[in-house]
């Protein structure tokens, strides 16, 4: 980590970055993990990282919620480019790349996970993917920050224009514009049986989400220590179902979560997560996870996918990619969010608004009013560690725990 | 038929046909900033202030409207819709509607939209017979409007005339609001007799003005005012409500599919797909000489805009493009005029260098520049070969020209003139246009400029950083601005904010100095806004971080914001530092670890812009 920061503050190029982040991320740290599931999670990661650099023919960029399974059909390990940021973030780089999209004019109201990977591109430090494909979804900021990456690394851009969820006709528009994007790709890549690879991809990720369902049900009653990392399973549900490791991981977390895992016990406090966790170290939230707490259940890892067909592939995945609450209609959103209150006996909701992303905090408080439990909200960066003032974010990480009685 | 009912909408994208077809006058509801209250604490402070605008304006005059239509434009917009939604009671629920406009306009695009538009029109009460067939006729009555404000702007052009964009604006943010019918007979009797004052000659460099939908009007007269002739507006208060394909209405069979295709395919808004090709064709016409520059304003943490901007700095150059950051209000104002002014004055300079000899008397001549700022007054008197004769400070206090006019007479006595020996006298600085004894004004951006670079002549980029702003100016090799960024109105980055944060130390200016220049530990403070930063450093002093440690993260914390600007602008070396930020040392040094390069400054560095605006002086008269 020291040898990282001291690079930090020298001349650090995009690639020293994405080697030092390589060799520490992957390397160093996939050794220490304590969980089989994390080392897997770890080594699907890497994959995306690795084919980047050294497999363009089966590299591309993605943001969050662009639908894994037309990677895994034609054998593209993706890298989601919101996971280069914060990985980044957490090593403590941010302000060295920061500084780059300033100069292009960029704004600093932009989400800091896009400025990072778009700080990097303008720097030369990716090499030439062979696509980069942007999800409307949740964000203003993915479709043109991933336009830009995209004509800074030379790499083929497709956009998938998500839909409102419940509009008319939502589900067929997106299917649509899965479909072309697909058999381009596949075209391009000159794949033989496209369709019978994504119907067997579709297959993978149905096994996937009964794995994931059943961790989501075990979860009700049992956690591990490290429990606050499950959030981040989250770029293996969307860009990475699909594949045999995906669910192997799924099916290994829920064996561990049965045999290593604990009872939760009575006395302990159960939040529910609403966006995300902090990437870098927060003083408030190692001692958050040092008290008798424990994050039960996360808004963005429990599933709402319905029962995928392989026969009906495009269909599928549309309707898997829109099932995601927060791009619905407010109505909606409160009742899942409620429905987790009850199912997993929540205590308090803890929603951290990442600065520069309106899409998770634009209407939390007329939310948290319709909400049946007590919700924290933490105004704070969570890649860029040098933006957040922890003294006062401790007070009220501290204020909240006393008034849901966490000891 | 006067219509009395009106509807609320919110983007340029919901079809005003449907409103008006179903009964209503659709009415946008335009987020005014200048009279908004910011409520936070609904509406998340990381929203822009247009739609904080806009819900401020719905909750004070709910009562006005029958219902509301707001699309998803982008995600500040989108959370405004869940706000309203969920504060509404069942009942007016029903009256609040949400479209969700595709991204793009293929095919697959304007078949969803035209479904939605179905879905909407019969969820406002088109639901008859009468009413569809009204929707036609509220579609012929728009398209004829749309008609005649493109005959205005094009017929008023041929003549070497043209109706300003600013009144332009005005007169379709008035039109479009009201009742078709009258809209179309007063546009039609303006375009036979155009009102006296409506036009106006085209002159000055021909620029685009675009970005957030700021109430147009005000912004654009400052443009026009500074001499520039907009000719190109692309905001949806302009460009988007007629830059319709050319379309037929003869047999439209769906008039949803005909709303939905004719809407997505106009001018595309920075949400949209097919951006990039609209601004491409802007730098085409920059580069065919038919656009000499583009003014962009933009809204705090509009994203949107911001990607915009990127793309236009990269392929027109710095030079020819300005960005303004601002909420639009009246409060900006006079910093907005200074930033379009220095645009102006960059975009149209020319060599004034005249023959100065021939101005030269036998009896003794000098120029003056005055700078008016925020907290000084500060002047200069120059002889013709630039060497300063006399200087002065003053306290600006509340009459900024009795205050100028002392500081020269004090001067005078210093040089040792008579005030009829000063040939001309520029005022420059916020106050400028208050100072009725000199003879011009200037902005303070390129008096900085000059004056700098005749105190370092080999400078190239120039810090200042005044009581109330500060600025990073580029020039070139004789002195000429290329390039500028400037604060926007917080005082992050000011010798204000470095005073602040002394007083909640408890110690004066040079002991934050002297304390700061020591090596060790720098404090984290993470916040540039002088409120928030003012309680961090309580905070840490309450921790027990060490004083000195804690000047140390205040420089700091200045100096990521002054480096910003500087990378934003282009760092080139020789760096200086002017203004009465540069006294202190603490922020030179701390500004030099942050840029990695030697910082000069100067032996008086506050009277820059006076020397500045006194030689920029000597050159007009020189003219």
């Amino acid at each position: 980590m020291d040898i990282i920061q001291n690079l930090a503050k020298s001349k650090l190029t995009p690639f020293k970055a994405a080697l030092g982040v390589f060799i520490y991320k992957f390397i160093l740290l996939r050794e220490r993990e304590t969980y089989r599931y994390s080392r897997l999670q770890n080594r699907i990661l890497y994959r995306g990282f690795f084919n980047a650099y050294f497999r363009k023919r089966r590299s591309a960029f993605m943001t969050l919620l662009v639908p894994g399974e037309i990677f895994a059909a034609l054998g593209i390990a993706p890298l989601i480019v919101e996971s280069l940021g914060g990985v980044l973030g957490s090593l403590g780089l941010t302000e060295r790349f920061l500084h780059t999209v300033a100069e292009a004019g960029l704004p600093e109201s932009l989400c800091t996970f896009h400025r990072m990977h778009l700080a990097f591109a303008l720097e030369g430090g990716f090499s030439s993917p062979r696509y980069t494909v942007a999800a409307s979804a949740l964000c203003d900021g993915n479709m043109r920050a991933l336009q830009r990456l995209s004509e800074k690394t030379g790499s083929r851009f497709f956009f998938l224009d998500f839909p409102h969820p419940e509009q008319d006709g939502a589900v067929e528009y997106l299917a649509g514009q899965l479909k072309s994007t697909y058999l381009e790709m596949a075209s391009d890549l000159g794949v033989s049986r496209p369709l019978e690879r994504l119907k067997e991809a579709v297959f993978r990720s149905e096994e996937a989400r009964k794995w994931i369902n059943a961790v989501n049900e075990i979860r009700k009653t049992h956690y591990l220590p490290d429990n606050h990392r499950l959030i981040w399973l989250l770029t293996i549900l969307t860009g990475f179902t699909g594949t045999r490791e995906a669910i192997e991981c799924f099916k290994t977390l829920y064996e561990e979560l049965r045999n290593r895992g604990k009872p939760i016990p009575p006395e302990k406090k159960r939040l529910l997560l609403i966006h995300l966790l902090p990437l870098y170290p927060h003083p408030g939230f190692e001692m958050l996870f040092k008290r008798d707490v424990v994050i039960a259940v996360e808004e963005f890892t429990r599933i709402r996918w319905p029962r995928l067909e392989p026969e009906d592939p495009f269909r599928s995945i549309a309707l898997k990619a829109l099932s995601w609450p927060i791009m619905g209609s407010p109505d909606v959103r409160i009742r899942f969010l409620n429905r987790l209150i009850e199912e997993y006996s929540i205590d308090g909701v803890l929603f951290n608004s990442h600065w520069g992303c309106r899409h998770s905090d634009g209407a939390i408080n007329a939310i948290k009013s319709h909400l049946k439990r007590p919700l924290l909200r933490l105004e704070m960066d969570l890649v860029d560690g040098n933006s957040s003032f922890s003294g006062q974010l401790m007070t009220r990480i501290e204020s909240f725990l006393e008034m849901i009685g966490a000891s | 038929m006067v219509r009395q009912l009106s509807f609320a909408y919110t983007c340029s994208y919901i079809p005003v046909e449907i409103i008006h077809a179903a009964g209503y006058i659709p009415r946008r509801i335009i987020g005014r900033t200048d009279l908004c209250v910011h409520l936070d604490s609904i509406l998340s402070g990381n929203v822009c202030p247009y739609v904080h605008g806009i819900l401020d304006i719905w909750r004070k005059r709910r009562g006005e409207y029958n219902g509301i239509a707001i699309a998803d434009s982008c995600d500040a917009m989108r959370s405004l819709y869940h706000i309203l939604y969920l504060e509404a009671s069942k009942e007016e629920q029903t009256s609040i509607f949400f479209l969700n406009p595709p991204r793009r306009n293929g095919k697959e695009a304007v078949e969803l939209y035209a479904k939605q538009l179905e879905g909407f029109s019969r969820a406002i009460g088109i639901n008859t017979e009468r009413a569809y067939e009204s929707l036609f006729e509220s579609i012929t009555l728009y398209h004829r409007l749309r008609e005649l404000f493109n005959t205005l702007s094009e017929n008023l052009k041929r003549k070497g005339t043209a109706v300003p964009v600013s009144k332009l604006t005005a007169l379709k943010l008035e039109l479009y609001n009201d009742d078709p019918r009258r809209a179309i007979e007063e546009l039609d009797s303006l375009i036979r007799r155009p009102e006296e004052g409506l036009l106006s000659e085209r002159k000055g460099p021909e620029i685009a003005v675009m970005g957030s939908p700021i109430p147009g009007e005000k912004m654009l007269s400052i443009v026009e005012d500074a001499g520039f002739s907009p000719v190109i507006y692309d905001s949806c208060l302009d460009l988007r409500w007629d830059s319709y394909p050319e379309v037929s209405l003869k047999n439209i069979d769906d008039p949803f599919h005909f709303l939905s295709e004719s809407y997505l395919k106009k001018v595309s808004c920075p949400r949209m797909e097919d951006r990039e090709e609209w601004i491409d064709r802007l730098v085409k016409l920059n580069r065919k000489g038919e656009l000499k520059g583009i003014i962009q304003f933009r809204m705090p943490f509009c994203d949107l805009h911001g990607f915009d901007h990127s793309n236009l700095l990269e392929k027109m150059g710095r030079e020819r493009v300005l960005q303004i950051e601002t909420d639009g209000s009246e409060r900006s104002e006079g910093q907005i005029k200074t930033r379009v002014q220095a645009f102006y004055e960059v975009s149209s300079a020319k060599n004034r260098r005249g023959n100065r000899e021939k101005m030269q008397q036998e009896r003794k001549i000098a120029y003056c520049g005055i700078d008016v700022g925020s907290a000084t007054v500060d002047g200069a008197i120059i002889s013709p070969e630039g060497d300063l004769l006399a200087s002065g400070i003053k306290k600006t206090g509340p009459g900024a020209e009795k205050t100028a006019n002392l500081l020269l007479e004090t001067m005078l006595k210093e040089a040792g003139l008579d005030r009829r020996e000063v040939l001309f006298i520029m005022a420059t600085g916020y106050g400028r246009e208050g100072i009725s004894f000199a003879q011009d004004t200037i902005t303070e951006i390129s008096c900085h400029a000059r004056g700098a670079y005749h105190l370092f002549p080999e400078a190239r980029l120039i810090i200042d950083i005044g009581g109330q702003d500060s600025k990073v100016i580029r020039i070139d090799g004789t002195g000429k601005v290329i390039n500028f960024q400037m604060n926007d109105k917080c005082a992050a980055g000011t010798g204000r904010f470095i005073e602040v944060m002394a007083g909640a130390l408890e110690m004066n200016l040079e002991r934050l100095n002297r304390l700061a220049l020591e090596e060790g530990e720098v404090a984290s403070i993470s916040s540039v806004c002088t409120v928030f930063a003012e309680s961090e450093v309580v905070s840490l002093i309450a921790r027990g971080v060490e004083p000195a440690d804690i000047a140390r993260g205040i420089f700091a914390a200045i100096t990521r914001r002054i480096g910003g600007m500087v990378r934003r602008v282009g760092l080139v070396e020789p760096v200086v530092m002017t203004g009465g930020g540069a006294l202190n040392m603490g922020l030179v040094k701390s500004m030099e670890r942050n840029l990695g390069v030697p910082i000069g400054v100067a032996e008086n560095p506050q009277l820059a812009g006076a020397i500045g605006a006194a030689i920029l002086g000597m050159e007009k008269a020189g003219v």
